[in-house]
Parts: C-alpha cells; sequence; structure tokens
C-alpha cells in the first residue's frame, strides 16, 4: 500500500520534491527508483525481520516502502541508541538482515548499507508480488521507561489520515518514531513534501519553516515553547514571514496558555491537538482551541477511529488505528487500552490531570508534575520547565525543578516569580527546589523527567 | 560555595519570611520548629538546599538539627573527621 501511494503520486508528477532539507531535494521519482530496488532485493533475499538503523530521511523512507512492498516486517530503530542497547533491541527481535547508512555493523549480524540495498537493479515494479497488508515494528518514545516494540500495520496507520493536498511538512521529530511516522503518511497520503531543518534546535526549525515554505508542523508542547521563545528574539522568528497555515501539537499535555501563545503568535494556523499514542494511534484531534478533550468523546457508542472512556480516574482507549500488539505478543486489537493518564472531567471537558506513574508522593500527598508545570510555565520569563521529585529524608520527597529561562531574564528575579506563581499550589506541590539549566534533556521531542530528577543543575 | 553560616541562616531567614510575609529574627540557636514554627515541608527544603550545596546534609544522616547551631556543628563534625 506503501508503495502504492508513492507510484501514484510519481505517475502525477516524478519530479516533485518528497523530501527537503538545506543541502539536498529527493524527489518523487527518485525515491520509488530507490523503493523499487529496495522491494526486489528484499523479496529476493527474504529475511524475517529487517531492522532500519537509518538517519538520512530519503533513505528511510525508501527502504520502508521497499519494506512493504515486498511483504518484509521492518522495525524502524532508534538511531541515538548505543551499541548495547542497539544489539539488545536486535535480540529481542530476532532481526535477521540490518540495513544502515550509519556505518555500524552490529555484531553477529548480517548487515547491508543502503546503498547496496537501494542500488538500481532495472526492477521493474512487476518483478515482485505486492504484499497485501504488511506489518512494521515502532518504538515507544520511552519517556517514562524502556521503549517498547509496537506491531503495526500500514493500513491501519493510513487510515487515519486526513486528506489536505499538498501540505509541505515540518519535520521535528525522527521518523523512526510513531509521531514522524505520522507525519511521512500525511506527506504521501496527500502529495505532500517534508521538510527536514539542519537541527531541532528552535532558530533552524523557524530558518526552514520560512525558507522552505512550511505549512504544516507537528510538535510536542515542549518544541512549540522554545520556538516561541525563539519568536521573542532577535535571530528568531520574529524575523520570518511565517506561512504556516496548521500547528498541530501532540505527545505531551497541552495547556491552555501554551494554546493561546500560539494563536497569538501565529493568528492565521489552524491549531491542533493531537491524544496520540504510540499504541492506541491517533485517536482524537481537537481545534477548538481548549485544552483538554471534549467530553462528549466519553458518550460515543460507536468512536470512528477510537472510542474512550474514564476508569478509576484512568483514561482507557478502544482504537481501530492503533496498535495489533506489541512485538511479538498476541493481537489485542478491539481491547480497551489503559493508557497510564489520569485525567478529571470538568464541565464538558476532560482534562489531563498526569501520568499514574509519575506523581509525587511528599509527605503521603500526591502531586501532578503537570500541574506544577503549568504554573512554573504562566510565568513569564521561563522558556521550559520540568518537575519531578527529589528523594528527601524528612518528607520522602520534595518537589524540585528545573527552569531554562527566556533570553533577558535573571534568574534570581525569576526564581521570586516562579515562587510567587506558585503560591496558589498546595503547599506540598510548591517547588522547593528551583534549578536553572541551560538545556532539558527531550526524548522524541518529550521532556524526560527522570532525566531532569538525575542530572545536577546549578542551585542560584 | 557559600560560607555555611551565611548559607544555613539566609535560607532559614528566607522561609520564615516567605511564609509570614514580614522580616524574622533568626539566631544560632532559634529552635526552628518550636521559635520559628517551620513545618516538615520547610525542614525538608533546608535539607535539600543544604543537601545540593555541600553533596550531604545533617537529615540524611539521620540527625534531626532543631538550631542553625546543630545544623553548622554538623559540618564542623564532618569537616573534623575527613581531616583526621
Amino acid at each position: 500500500m506503501l508503495i502504492e501511494l508513492l507510484r501514484a503520486s510519481a505517475d502525477r508528477d516524478s519530479r516533485r520534491a518528497l523530501v527537503v532539507s538545506d543541502s539536498r531535494t529527493a524527489t518523487v521519482g527518485e525515491v520509488l527508483a530507490r523503493a523499487e530496488a529496495a522491494g526486489a532485493e528484499l523479496a529476493r533475499r527474504r529475511p524475517r525481520r529487517l531492522a532500519c538503523v537509518i538517519e538520512d530521511v530519503a533513505s528511510l523512507v525508501a527502504v520502508l516502502c521497499g519494506a512493504a512492498a515486498s511483504g518484509t516486517e521492518v522495525c524502524v530503530c532508534p538511531t541515538y541508541f548505543d551499541d548495547a542497547a542497539l544489539n539488545e533491541l536486535l535480540d529481542s527481535l530476532d532481526a535477521a538482515l540490518v540495513v544502515t547508512d550509519t556505518g555500524r555493523r552490529p555484531a553477529g549480524r548480517d548487515v547491508v548499507t543502503v546503498a547496496e540495498l537501494c542500488a538500481p537493479s532495472g526492477a521493474a515494479e512487476d518483478s515482485y508480488d505486492l504484499a497485501e497488508d504488511p506489518e512494521l515494528l515502532i518504538l515507544t518514545t520511552g519517556t517514562t521507561g524502556k521503549p517498547k516494540p509496537t506491531r503495526q500495520r500500514w493500513s491501519r496507520l493510513v487510515a487515519g489520515i486526513a486528506n489536505d493536498p499538498g501540505s509541505r511538512w515540518l519535520l521535528t521529530y525522527n521518523v523512526n518514531q510513531f509521531a514522524g511516522i505520522q507525519v511521512l503518511l500525511h506527506v504521501l497520503v496527500n502529495d505532500g513534501t517534508i521538510v527536514v531543518p539542519a537541527s531541532r534546535r528552535p532558530t533552524d526549525a523557524a530558518a526552514a519553516i520560512a525558507e522552505h515554505g512550511v505549512t504544516h508542523a507537528s510538535g510536542t508542547p515542549t518544541f512549540w515553547r522554545l520556538l516561541l521563545v525563539d519568536a521573542g528574539s532577535s535571530a528568531g522568528i520574529g524575523q520570518h514571514e511565517m506561512p504556516l497555515r496548521q500547528i498541530t501539537l501532540g505527545g505531551e499535555v497541552v495547556p491552555g496558555d501554551l494554546l493561546e501563545r500560539l494563536h497569538r503568535a501565529f493568528p492565521a494556523a489552524r491549531i491542533t491537538h493531537i491524544y496520540a499514542g504510540t499504541e492506541f494511534g491517533s485517536a482524537v484531534a481537537v481545534s477548538d482551541g481548549l485544552p483538554g478533550l471534549p467530553a462528549s468523546l466519553l458518550e460515543r457508542a460507536d468512536g470512528g477511529r477510537a472510542q474512550l472512556r474514564v476508569v478509576d480516574g484512568e483514561l482507557q482507549v478502544r482504537s481501530t488505528v492503533g496498535m495489533v500488539g506489541y512485538a511479538d505478543d498476541d493481537e489485542i486489537a478491539g481491547e480497551w487500552f489503559p493508557t497510564g493518564d489520569l485525567v478529571e472531567v470538568s464541565g464538558d471537558r476532560v482534562m489531563f490531570v498526569g501520568r499514574i506513574n509519575d506523581r509525587i508522593n511528599v509527605g503521603g500527598t500526591k502531586v501532578s508534575p503537570h500541574a506544577i508545570e503549568a504554573a512554573v510555565h504562566a510565568v513569564d520569563g521561563v522558556a521550559l520547565a520540568a518537575a519531578y521529585g527529589k528523594p528527601n529524608p524528612i518528607t520522602g520527597s520534595i518537589v524540585a525543578v528545573d527552569v531554562v529561562a527566556a533570553p533577558g531574564h535573571d534568574p534570581a528575579v525569576l526564581k521570586e516569580a516562579i515562587r510567587r506563581g506558585c503560591e496558589a499550589l498546595p503547599p506540598a506541590a510548591r517547588p522547593r527546589l528551583i534549578r536553572f539549566v541551560d538545556t532539558i534533556e527531550q526524548r522524541g521531542g518529550k521532556v524526560v523527567r527522570a532525566a531532569a530528577a538525575d542530572a545536577g543543575g546549578s542551585l542560584r | 560555595m557559600r560560607d555555611h553560616e551565611s548559607l544555613v541562616m539566609d535560607t532559614v531567614r528566607e522561609m520564615v519570611e516567605r511564609r509570614t510575609g514580614t522580616p524574622a529574627t533568626v539566631t544560632l540557636d532559634s529552635d526552628m520548629i518550636a521559635d520559628l514554627e517551620m513545618d516538615s515541608l520547610e525542614i525538608a527544603e533546608l535539607s535539600a538546599v543544604l543537601e545540593e550545596e555541600y553533596g550531604e546534609d545533617p537529615y540524611t544522616a539521620g540527625t534531626l538539627a532543631r538550631t542553625p547551631r546543630e545544623v553548622l556543628a554538623f559540618y564542623q563534625s564532618a569537616s573534623s573527621s575527613k581531616d583526621g
């Protein structure tokens, strides 16, 4: 199905740009030729599973399309994994063949380079039988634990993609994660273009948006917060005319203040937040400008993509666009999936209050890092914040918060402003340690609170 | 690294003033629980600030220091045992 999208797109215009970066443009025709070559070669080799460790986006698209066409189950592996983590993953997946453009050669495995796999072979598109509905493995981002491989079907993933012809998407994610695959599919379904920024730093992202005419950008709330800080600086997006028509947020809780700030900065863009997870797919899209989800979604008997319910405060999803199951486990399609997201129904909205496993126990009182971060993010001068529990001999834990200050803000003044901004929180939830740091570790664009807890920021 | 006495006295004074909203008088012998009415969260905060600055603190080491002087005695004792 994937290669059929590419073939149809090439039939319409094979010279259209599919993947664009500052240094290179790959056309639909070029990527299709490489995908056909990869498909023919994989049909000849027939590996049980193919592991992709690929950095170049156009190459990854070609290999994914070739693998899907030949019926090869493929796992997109994070390129940031070190050798030990990669070997452990490959062992657990029993991946027979590894394709890479990184120069890495995992010991004891057959390794083929992207150049070898996608070398022009003169393969015609009818040189092998097209697979009907192949599967792929995508890892969860692992911000709250070890990444877990999920088994997905391309048909289900494509079913959740909206029609929006000609869109030019900024790639703020890796294509090896669920949200990155979503961007890829949006582009393949809609004859679109992927724009790859020079880096994921906000300045480079803003430059790519302006220089390459990006119309659609999807990122985590963390990504957008940092981009807005850049908007306020002289070198940032304030210098560019922004052609954005669609702003999409997902992967983390989306607070109301961020939606308002984005609307002020990009008044012409539609702003949508997505409730999605690697396991249950892209379940709900909300574009009404308000945080949380409409409570009416809980009453849908036949929910289209997904049904939602709340059990003991936890949101559960039954989805038609989610995973088939975890890697080699039984199929779980059709079952309710416990998301781990804690919610409260407030009026006509379902509001997110935290994750089941990230509450901080302060002397027996359980506090949510999300509520603390929302209070800190509302303080002018805070670019990004991560709240977490720090072990303490008196109360078990206390609340600490790492803060990246926006340029031009004095930490001592900002610290007092944060303390005042948190006075409305219950005493146990008020940050007792406020540390100013240059960066906060992210994985897949999301803040990693566990990393903040382990790091030694400087206390001022 | 800040001088132990100024960090302890400043931290305790700031915490009390933050709670009461009025200037506080803190001496080396003020009983932080009885005189200054610090609660467990404030003692926990003091412990965290000291641990962050010096890498160790009396409360984590199992000493329930009630006055700034007792806090400082912990560091003097730790320093003498290292020197010895």
